[in-house]
């Protein structure tokens, strides 16, 4: 039925260029005019001493004006141009992505250097930024899956790591204290071109992105602020932490251990296939069971979470459960995680599993945005972009004994910490509170 | 439109009638039993996209009966004789196997399946729709299993006091028409709906004569139409027709007004106007309008609200729906604001436009706008069939292909009137998130 056949590796589709101080990756797609990017530079935050708030603060100041525009002006040139535009922090690096027609490749870069390179940072806007920032963390604290995915960080990390999520109403206290100065200090100590990566997918006109790039960012000079993060989580003993959250009868509830691995690290491929099989999608075993066998939730899975080039992660167990189904939802899940861990993958259910994850790297990057957003991922975490099909090969090569090691070595039902956020019962007979 | 637009050599197969071709994409009808058929090739990666849309949603529901359509859609991957759980088969698992993306979904005038998948495989995903348009088991211990999975999908959607808000703003502005029922539908029906019901629902509804299938992705026709025939050719039309929603919402003669008030920390202001249904012109203008008010950080709105302050995010649009529906506005309110105060601004703009029209320079932007995003959501087959749905289930699927001609033909005459026409306090309906 296809009508053209693809065999080209992913890896042989991009070209990797240098534009001034940027590395450039560019990929075609067959849709007409439409350009996806995405890209990052290395901020370096002191993480746990207000940095990544201030690198908050700056991120929501970019498009609020430049030297040369002010907020208007650049609202202007977005929406003349129907450009998309967005900053986000990102742990030690500040990332920004949107889409944009082919047409405009160079007005769009030409701005975001502009904002990188030279933004106002002014005290009005500062107010802004901050009022809305205490806005956004005001209605997280309505968040159940929010508030239980951050109260399972404190139960994991130190402070100092990037992966340690503060509670909500400390952070909002913190940001009161902060001022327009310490933006702009922040700005001047951690903004520079340091690791300046960007993925352009799409309908791409390699020669005009590589000079367009060029233009924009030529000059830009690097920081030299240091590495400031601990990489190792340091887990409190195994219990359990409760966000009461009055009148949110879904609770969410997550269950994690840390994992002394980095996403580079050997074992990152077998571990990933383990937890698929357990957690990742409809067919895994957390969902056959808990939802479709049982009924007890709308919502399970699991992952590997936080771990990258540069820190250690965990793994976590998500579960949404309905106030009168918690005990029951939270011991059946503990039961599949038991049967999991002590019985391993089976060859059969490991090789659907390959066969799943291999089948859905090509339905996964089915758009330009997809591309770039995998593309410049695997850049963050240091690799070629071939190293995308030597990713997958490793997936298909890996061996049931290497799969089910990894389950032994690294996955322990006795070392998982619970949060729980909603309206959980707080009586003296629940069994889930000795977890 | 005739076969001009098709050769000889690109006539489909015996046994289907072209019906027409509007923006790259080919319709049509399987003669045997009223099925339609959508078709565009798109070769941006070796991918297919198949959907099928049935024309039945909520709207479709009467009392007790609220969230049956969702309820038969959790149902529908329970599976059939030949794709089940029992039998090692699971819709999911046989799908997913093969790297497919598989969901559904259901809304006010339509429930959709459909499968993104590496196109060797587009042949099976056919198999499992075609089987399951008239093979569901709707086993009653199936049913018992999953009504307490769609209760804990209930408790999650009611956590959420935006999703609240905007349940309790349709509400309030119909009193007739069943776009009053939220999608997930009642409590008390999800807790009592019986199999009986929902066996009843699928043998109204699923029928071919009942649905659109959409395949995009990089296939060629002739096999495409081929294999839709294989699978779907045998089923037979519905044995009766299928019954039309015939309830009209009346004319609101005064605004209407709620409150939500429940704990919590950051209010919202949810404004809806009665608007006209997605094939009506003035929608054009509408949509041109909720883009003038709301996106960008040069829009009114954002001017008027956030960039004073007084919000922290505000968003505007009019949903394209087969019957009239709702132009809403949402304010997301900024620490130490009050909602009365967010909501006098909203009107002040309101009337502002509606007395001076906008500008050349609005419209333009706001045009630009709506044009990149259109070409945004042809990035890939998944982004396509998702807008195609859309308009399929509002009645008339070239809304998706020829938005652009209709939006470019916009004034800034027609964005004023239709300001003037529909944002009108006798049609608004205001809610208010109080959080206590």
């Amino acid at each position: 039925m296809p009508s053209t056949a693809s065999s080209t590796r992913l890896g042989d589709r991009v070209t990797q260029h240098t534009a001034g101080p940027c590395t450039l990756y560019t990929i075609q797609t067959a849709v007409p005019e439409v350009i996806s990017y995405r890209g990052s530079f290395i901020t370096q935050p002191n993480v746990g001493a207000d940095e990544e708030l201030l690198q908050e603060l700056l991120v929501r100041m970019f498009d609020k004006g430049t030297q040369q525009r002010d907020r208007f002006q650049i609202a202007e040139t977005l929406e003349e141009r129907g450009a998309q535009q967005n900053f986000s922090s990102e742990g030690l690096r500040i990332e920004f992505y949107g889409r944009m027609l082919q047409a405009h490749v160079a007005d769009v870069l030409d701005l975001l250097a502009e904002e990188f390179r030279a933004p106002a940072l002014e005290a009005s806007e500062f107010e802004k930024a901050r009022s809305q920032l205490i806005a956004s963390l005001q209605r997280s604290l309505e968040s159940t899956g929010g508030q239980a995915s951050a109260a399972l960080s404190r139960r994991l990390y130190p402070r100092a790591h990037p992966n340690y999520t503060p509670p909500t109403q400390e952070t909002i206290g913190r940001l009161q204290e902060l001022s327009v100065d310490d933006v702009q200090a922040y700005y001047a100590a951690h903004a520079g071109s340091n690791a300046l990566r960007l993925v352009l997918a799409g309908d791409v006109d390699e020669a005009a992105a590589v000079q367009a790039a060029a233009k924009a960012f030529d000059g830009w000079a690097p920081h030299s602020a240091p590495a400031q993060y601990a990489s190792s989580a340091t887990p409190q003993e195994p219990g359990v932490t409760d966000v009461l959250m009055p009148g949110k009868q879904n609770i969410d509830v997550r269950m994690g251990h840390a994992l002394p691995l980095k996403r580079t690290d050997p074992d990152y491929v077998p571990l990933y296939l383990a937890n698929f099989a357990l957690g990742g999608d409809f067919s895994a075993r957390l969902m056959d069971e808990v939802r479709d066998e049982r009924g007890l939730t709308y919502g399970i899975g699991s992952s590997l979470t936080g771990l990258t080039a540069e820190v250690e992660g965990h793994w976590q167990v998500d579960v949404t459960l309905s106030a009168d189904r918690l005990a029951e939802g939270v011991t059946a899940t503990r039961d599949v995680i038991h049967q999991f861990i002590a019985e391993g993958v089976s060859a059969e259910e490991l090789q659907a599993k390959k066969e799943t994850v291999v089948g859905s790297f090509t339905v996964g990057l089915a758009s330009s945005r997809a591309l770039a957003n995998v593309l410049h991922l695997n850049a963050v975490r240091g690799y070629d972009p071939a190293y995308l099909d030597r990713f997958r090969d490793a997936l298909a090569e890996a061996t049931l004994e290497e799969v089910n090691q990894a389950i032994a070595t690294h996955l322990d039902l006795d070392a998982l910490q619970v949060a729980r956020a909603g309206a959980v019962p707080q009586a003296d007979d629940d069994p889930t509170a000795r977890l | 439109m005739a076969l001009s637009t098709l050769s000889l050599a690109d006539a489909p197969p015996d046994g289907f009638s072209f019906v027409k071709e509007s923006g790259g994409i080919e319709a049509y009808e399987l003669e045997a039993n009223g099925l339609q058929v959508l078709f565009m090739p798109e070769r941006t990666a070796p991918v297919a996209a198949f959907m099928v849309t049935y024309h039945v949603g909520s709207r479709n529901e009467g009392p007790g009966l609220t969230g049956a359509t969702h309820m038969l859609e959790h149902l529908m991957f329970k599976g059939t004789e030949r794709f089940n759980k029992r039998a090692g088969t699971s819709i999911f698992n046989t799908l997913q196997q093969v790297g497919a993306r598989v969901n559904a979904s259901t809304w006010l005038d339509r429930t959709n399946y459909y499968e993104l998948l590496p196109v060797e495989h587009l042949p099976l995903a056919m198999e499992v729709e075609a089987d399951r348009m008239r093979g569901a088991l709707l086993d009653p211990q199936d049913v018992a299993s999953e009504r307490s999975v769609i209760l804990n999908e209930f408790d999650r959607g009611e956590n959420e006091p935006i999703r609240a808000l905007y349940h309790a703003l349709w509400a309030t502005a119909f009193l007739a028409h069943p776009y009053r029922h939220p999608t997930i539908g009642w409590r008390s029906d999800i807790e009592t709906i019986t199999p009986d019901d929902l066996r009843g629902f699928y043998d109204t509804f699923y029928w071919p004569n009942n649905a659109t299938v959409s395949i995009v992705g990089d296939v060629d026709r002739a096999a495409v139409l081929t294999a839709v025939q294989r699978h779907f050719g045998s089923i037979p039309a519905s044995p009766d027709p299928i019954p039309e929603v015939t309830t009209r919402e009346p004319e609101q003669e005064g605004e209407r007004r709620l409150e939500l008030r429940r704990p919590g920390q950051a209010g919202v202001v949810l404004a809806g106007y009665k608007a006209p249904d997605a094939s009506h012109q003035d929608s054009d203008a509408l949509d041109v309008l909720a883009s003038v008010l709301a996106m960008g950080n040069g829009s009114r709105l954002y001017r008027a609200l956030v960039d004073k302050g007084l919000a922290a995010g505000v968003s505007a649009g009019a949903p394209r729906l087969r019957n009239p529906g709702l132009f809403y506005i949402l304010a997301l309110l900024a620490p130490e604001t009050d909602g009365p105060d967010i909501e006098a601004v909203l009107h002040e703009e309101i009337a502002r436009l509606q007395d001076e029209g906008i500008t050349a320079g609005e419209l333009r932007r706001a045009v630009n706008q709506l044009k990149a995003q259109e070409a945004f959501g042809r990035d890939g087959p998944y982004s396509i069939v998702a807008q195609l749905n859309e308009a399929i289930a509002a009645g008339d699927w070239t809304l998706y292909t020829e938005y652009m001609e209709r939006i470019e033909a916009v004034t800034p005459a027609d964005v004023q009137r239709v300001a003037q026409t529909y944002l009108r306090r006798a049609g608004r309906t205001v809610g208010h998130y109080i959080p206590s």
